[in-house]
């Protein structure tokens, strides 16, 4: 379905070339829902921006290839592009309080979606509208959508970024940390919702989060990135049970587990490298606990260890 | 502010005709009959003040409400486009504002020659760039705001953005801008009518009495001194007005 190849975004910057997103390969399948996890600064964003074709100056896409349905989108012109945004592929962000325009009713902004990419008149996109509302289980919805943002709860206005994002029916939906800025509860009602409706609508899903909770909940496959590269991948259960990348390791060992008392969560030393100058070799070895020598000299390429569980390391078969 | 304005629209209900000449009432004192004096001409003052309201209100709204859209529109441009449009568009705006406002309006109305209606074109052109500024830096900030970002990736394009997106939310450091201006604006009329650019007798405009009021300063005071007062208060009120906004649209006072 979405079919990244050896993506490269760099950004320009006054202090020279950050390598963002440096050479991702990426696939996602029919109404798969993919997780692409990584710390802050991994490039997770950049390369959801990247496939929007959204990316902010002074980034830029310098290589590779996004294959929707087996069209590039890097091919496609500016207008094109703002035909296929909404109609093919779609976003959500990650701050429902500051993704809805304060001076627009709900209701409008989903209604403004819609007659973005089709003829209607205004009192038929407001019904698909309070329609599209009522699908991500607003309550009430033909008098909510009334409502101006700031009425609204921080869940109700994910739900309505929601609807906004599958009111044209894309086939992929791209969630920047859909639940990162939600409570807990509302969290989960979010990711139910999110599962339900893209088994309903056949939306293929690309999920962007630093939460291994979410991932677990949600996602068949993940994808972890580091440093702009992808280090492994693999289906959910291999990646929690079989994962093979020390820094796959680092990450499922900060997390809490709930029956286990540890002292001190393990957390992994130092922190995302400077990407202008990324360490040489394995991008992770000055803060891999079992980097020897070669991982400073020789990058590692990814490697298929088994079906579909992709590791870039040395020390894979150890 | 609110004076003014009642002034301005009732103007047509005052009791003479404010360029009625009556020869035997020159320069005469505060009567009755003219309650505020007449000047040289023999014409009443307080009849002159409140036409001369209605002139100055339709200048000063009419400069500010054009510029407004103008400026609106070229700084909403500038900032969300960026780069080459921006640079071009605001250094325009920023040789208009090398100028000392009033230079330039009087230079503009010289050279497109005195009237009333030269000078609203001069006082709107120097009034465009300190809208277009305010808009700019306004959709600088707006621009950046997560719902552009998600208006975008739905497939809005930039059109609307601008027009559904932008604009509205820029709208509040807007309108307390082109209120200031207003009080800005009457001076500037008031300045041209005064220098002889403005408004041409026998209009009834403050700047342009006050001038001439000024020629009989000794004999009748009360004839420069109330346009200049009108011209103070209704440039104080809009001030005035201006700051209140400024103060209701600040969001950390609001709620």
């Amino acid at each position: 379905m979405l079919d990244v190849r050896s993506l490269k975004t760099h950004v320009f910057s006054s202090r020279g070339v950050v390598r963002a997103v440096d050479g991702v390969n990426l696939a996602i399948g029919v109404e798969e829902t993919l997780g692409l996890v990584g710390e802050t600064g991994s490039g997770k964003s950049m390369t959801a921006l990247s496939i929007m074709r959204m990316i902010p100056y002074p980034g830029r896409i310098v290589e590779g290839k996004i294959l929707l349905e087996g069209e590039d989108l890097l091919t496609k012109t500016q207008a094109q592009m703002t035909n296929i945004r909404g109609s093919k592929i779609s976003m959500i962000f990650q701050d429902p309080m500051t993704s809805l325009n304060p001076v627009f009713k709900a209701g409008y902004q989903v209604s403004e979606a819609i007659s973005t990419h089709q003829q209607l008149a205004t009192s038929e996109s407001w019904k698909r509208a309070v329609e599209m509302l009522n699908l991500v289980r607003i309550p009430d919805a033909p008098t909510r959508a009334h409502d101006y943002p700031h009425q609204l709860s921080g869940g109700m206005r994910q739900r309505t970024m929601i609807a906004m994002a599958l009111s044209c029916r894309p086939k992929l939906l791209i969630a920047d940390e859909p639940t990162t800025a939600l409570d807990v509860t509302v969290q989960a009602q979010i990711l139910e919702l999110m599962r339900e409706l893209r088994r309903r609508a056949g939306t293929s899903i690309l999920l962007i989060t630093h939460n291994l909770g979410v991932v677990a909940e949600i996602c068949d496959r993940v994808a972890v990135m580091y440093a702009g590269k992808i280090v492994e991948s693999a289906d959910v259960k291999t990646i929690f049970r079989k994962h093979k990348h020390p820094y796959t390791k680092g990450l499922l060992g900060a997390l809490p587990k709930i029956g286990s008392y540890k002292e001190n969560l393990e957390s992994i030393l130092g922190s995302v490298p400077d990407m202008i100058n990324p360490p040489s070799g394995c991008r992770f070895h000055p803060r891999c606990p079992h980097a020897k020598e070669t991982c400073s000299l020789t990058e590692p390429r990814l490697v298929e260890l088994e079906q579909e569980h992709m590791v870039a390391c040395h020390f894979v078969r150890d | 502010m609110a004076v003014v304005t009642a002034t301005a629209v009732l103007s047509p209900l005052t009791p003479s005709d404010p360029n009625a000449i009556h020869l035997e009432d020159q320069l005469a004192l505060m009567t009755i009959k003219h309650i505020l004096g007449a000047d040289f001409h023999g014409r009443d003052v307080f009849s002159r003040l409140v036409h001369g309201a209605r002139v100055t209100m339709v200048v000063a709204t009419v400069t500010v409400m054009v510029a407004a859209v103008i400026g609106t529109l070229t700084g909403a441009i500038a900032g969300y486009v960026g780069r080459k449009v921006d640079a071009i568009i605001m250094r325009t705006m920023d040789i208009i504002l090398s100028f000392p406002a009033i230079v330039l309006a009087m230079a503009l109305t010289a050279a497109l020659g005195p009237s009333l209606q030269n000078s609203m074109i001069s006082i709107t052109v120097v009034t465009i760039p300190a809208i277009a500024r305010v808009a700019r830096g306004q959709t600088l900030v707006v621009k950046e705001m997560d719902y552009v970002q998600a208006a975008r990736a739905i497939g809005v394009d930039d059109a609307s953005i601008i027009f559904r997106h932008i604009i509205p939310n820029c709208l509040g450091p807007i309108t307390v801008q082109a209120t200031l201006y207003m009080a800005v604006s009457i001076l500037t009329t008031a300045s041209l009518g005064f220098l002889g650019l403005g408004a041409q007798p026998p209009t009834p405009e403050w700047g342009a009495d006050l001038a001439e009021g000024m020629r009989y300063m000794r004999e009748a005071p009360w004839v420069a001194a109330f346009p200049g007062l009108a011209i103070f208060t209704a440039a104080l009120g809009f001030n005035l007005l201006g700051d209140g906004l400024a103060d209701i649209m600040n969001p950390r006072l609001r709620e």
